[in-house]
């Protein structure tokens, strides 16, 4: 499999108070790194997953690739050409190869188009006037199995689910060759939620697409994705097969999240890593390990030294940042 | 005044703190009465942790509404009984019913940032809801900061001068907690408390409320979809499907011998529970009903693998089987594994 988009040291920084503000408080240093020196890349039809807490850097991560929000410093090179320094129009025929599915289905929609132009939009910004847009329209709800009369409904008369759909049709209207899914499957209730992840793996299948998926939930990247990347404070902990990770998990934070995953048994034995704390703050980022404050296996040598990114000896692919690795 | 069960401490079996019986309610709204809850009959006996769990729209936030009487206007409950203590909340006098909630009866609720009053410290809002003791300003507040410990704040002396904004998501739920919990309930109701944290913080969040309903000894009606805390934290679970409680039970029952076809697919959604990797995840066919108007049969029978004639005619009873559990399914009494 060959590359798609790779990813190389990306920053983005947003400032948090006003220059006057921070005169004030005596803040000298009043930006956020969001996300902070992140590299990886996607093969064609790939699954990535970055799993992480709110907060962690997800989203951010995506919306910069896709544009939405200007990186601070790193590149972002798809398919072969650097798009992270290109304007707006010189951008915009990548673009077209991306989509982003957002994460609140109703919201994304907006309530006073019907399904019909909501489902035209992408080739209207795209300039491709000489489509059909009925028919595409009548194409794009077959392929995510919803009945054609629904293109003359508004978002309200959608349940969650068949919002879902409808924003994967929009999603995968210009057969992009990269999908960005933002919480493709929260506030959905299991059963739907299997729906909507089986609809996308057929369609993953079926046009060979590549799917970058932001989710907390474990479960999902688990049965969904071929690699996964663990975030915390804008950083990756841990990247690697998901297999792997899920098998033998490295990093102490990775450990933590993988065991915070309640196992829906009664009689399962326990073996859970209660985490001490909440995440900390951005605009206090702790010295040394970023984990150290709330991790078990803290050394002193933790709380100094910022530990670089380590390989597994057997999987050059499966990275960490830890002293200790389990 | 607290005063201890008597009938708690003799041999013959107590009574259940809340017992729920037949209990309908619908919602008026301009295209005819929504039928939210049919039947619901559900016990919580003194001490224990019920879960109640189903996907959205099945009624169980309603359900826990309805007990706590904090229901919108046009919310008509058409019969039934709640009985707390042994009184029926839904007789008594708005005011007695009113003098329960933040003494007998406490509540913690699914949204953390929006639960607390945004405009007032969070010390005020401590000594508030022990307005029912009779015990000094000062006295109130030393208990607030012995609570607020307990529940893990770092520091609570300095910061419950703080507000609701100074806090972040997870410090909110555990102030919940400690709010809720600080006028010493018979029982708790907890909805959805977790739904709106992240994963680690979840896992802090029910082993806090496990520890501490150990510690009080209140019973805890915890309503949730997510089926992972469910197994953990309870004792006892009821399965609810578009308004009605379809199974319920001692919680490896639930489990380990699901008797409702709704709970098993429910359970065989799960991912957490597919051990082999898949990408194609068990689904329920077709949609949650619509409960205007009146139904007809077995309410899951549209959407049911193993409906068959009966089940589009009689609306099914609730059969026991074994010693706590019970379902409304044909199928268990077609199958002669109804104990009687």
């Amino acid at each position: 499999m060959s590359g798609l988009l790779r990813v190389q040291d990306l920053s983005v920084r947003f400032r948090t108070m006003g220059s006057l503000k921070a005169l004030a408080t005596g803040t000298k240093d009043p930006y956020i790194d969001a996300a902070c020196g992140v590299s990886f890349d996607i093969r064609k039809g790939e699954t990535l997953a970055l799993v992480g807490e709110s907060g962690s850097g997800k989203s951010t991560i995506a919306r910069t690739v896709i544009g939405l929000q200007r990186a601070t410093s790193g590149s972002i090179i798809f398919d072969g050409q650097e798009i992270g320094a290109l304007s707006g129009s010189e951008r915009k025929p990548y673009l077209r190869r991306m989509a982003m599915m957002f994460q609140d289905p109703i919201a994304s929609l907006s309530p006073r188009l019907t399904v019909r132009s909501l489902l035209g939009e992408p080739f209207r910004i795209h300039g491709l006037r000489d489509i059909d847009a009925a028919a595409e329209a009548a194409r794009l709800l077959r392929m995510v199995g919803l009945p054609e009369d629904f293109a003359c409904r508004y978002p309200h008369q959608l349940s969650g689910g068949q919002a879902r759909r409808v924003g994967i049709a929009r999603a995968l209207a210009l057969n992009p060759d990269l999908l960005i899914a933002d919480e493709p499957t929260a506030g959905l209730d299991v059963s739907v939620q299997g729906e909507v992840l089986n609809l996308l793996a057929r369609l993953q299948n079926e046009l060979g697409m590549a799917i970058l998926i932001i989710t907390h939930n474990l479960n999902v990247v688990r049965h969904m994705t071929d690699r996964m990347a663990i975030m915390y404070l804008g950083r990756f902990i841990e990247v690697g097969s998901t297999e792997l990770i899920f098998e033998h998990p490295r990093h102490p934070y990775t450990q933590a999240l993988l065991a915070a995953n309640p196992d829906p048994d009664p009689d399962a034995v326990l073996n859970r890593i209660e985490l001490k704390g909440e995440v900390p703050s951005l605009m206090r980022r702790p010295t040394g390990c970023e984990f150290h404050t709330r991790c078990r296996y803290a050394q002193d040598i933790c709380r100094r030294v910022f530990p670089d990114h380590s390989t597994s000896s057997d999987h050059t692919e499966h990275s960490f940042r830890c002293h200790f690795p389990a | 005044m607290r005063h201890e069960d008597p009938t708690s401490h003799s041999s013959a079996p107590s009574p259940p703190l809340l017992e729920i019986r037949g209990l309908d309610l619908d919602f008026g709204t301009p295209r005819g009465r929504v039928h939210a809850l049919r039947n619901i009959s559900l016990n919580v006996p003194a001490a224990q942790v019920v879960g109640i769990v189903g996907e959205s729209g099945s009624g169980k936030s309603t359900l826990a509404y309805t007990v706590m009487g904090l229901l919108p206007q046009n919310a008509v409950v058409t019969a039934g009984n709640i009985l707390f203590e042994g009184r029926d909340l839904l007789e008594m006098p708005s005011q007695t019913r009113r003098n329960l909630l933040g003494n007998r009866l406490s509540m913690i609720f699914q949204d953390p940032m929006t639960a607390l009053n945004p405009v007032r410290t969070i010390e005020g809002q401590m000594i508030d809801i022990q307005h029912h003791e009779k015990i000094s300003r000062s006295e109130k507040r030393s208990l607030a900061i012995q609570m607020l410990h307990r529940v893990g704040i770092p520091d609570p002396q300095s910061r419950m001068g703080g507000y609701p904004h100074h806090f972040s998501g997870g410090m909110r739920q555990r102030i919940c907690i400690a709010m809720a919990l600080l006028v010493k309930p018979a029982l708790l109701i907890a909805d959805e408390p977790t739904t709106a944290l992240d994963a680690t913080l979840e896992v802090q969040i029910i082993h806090l409320l496990k520890d501490l309903q150990k510690e009080i000894g209140c019973s805890v009606l915890f309503v949730s979809h997510h089926l992972g805390a469910v197994a953990e934290l309870c004792d006892r679970v009821a399965v609810m499907y578009a308004g009605e409680v379809v199974e319920q039970g001692g919680v490896r029952d639930i489990f380990h011998n699901p008797a409702h076809p709704y709970t098993r697919a429910l359970l065989e959604c799960d991912p957490g529970r597919i051990r082999q990797k898949t990408r194609t995840l068990p689904t329920i066919r077709g949609e949650v009903p619509n409960l205007l108007g009146s139904k007809e049969g077995c309410i899951f029978q549209p959407r049911c693998p193993q409906a068959f004639g009966r089940c589009t005619q009689d609306t099914p009873i609730e059969y026991r089987i074994g010693v706590e559990q019970a379902a409304r399914c044909h199928l268990l009494n077609e199958k002669g594994l109804v104990s009687r």
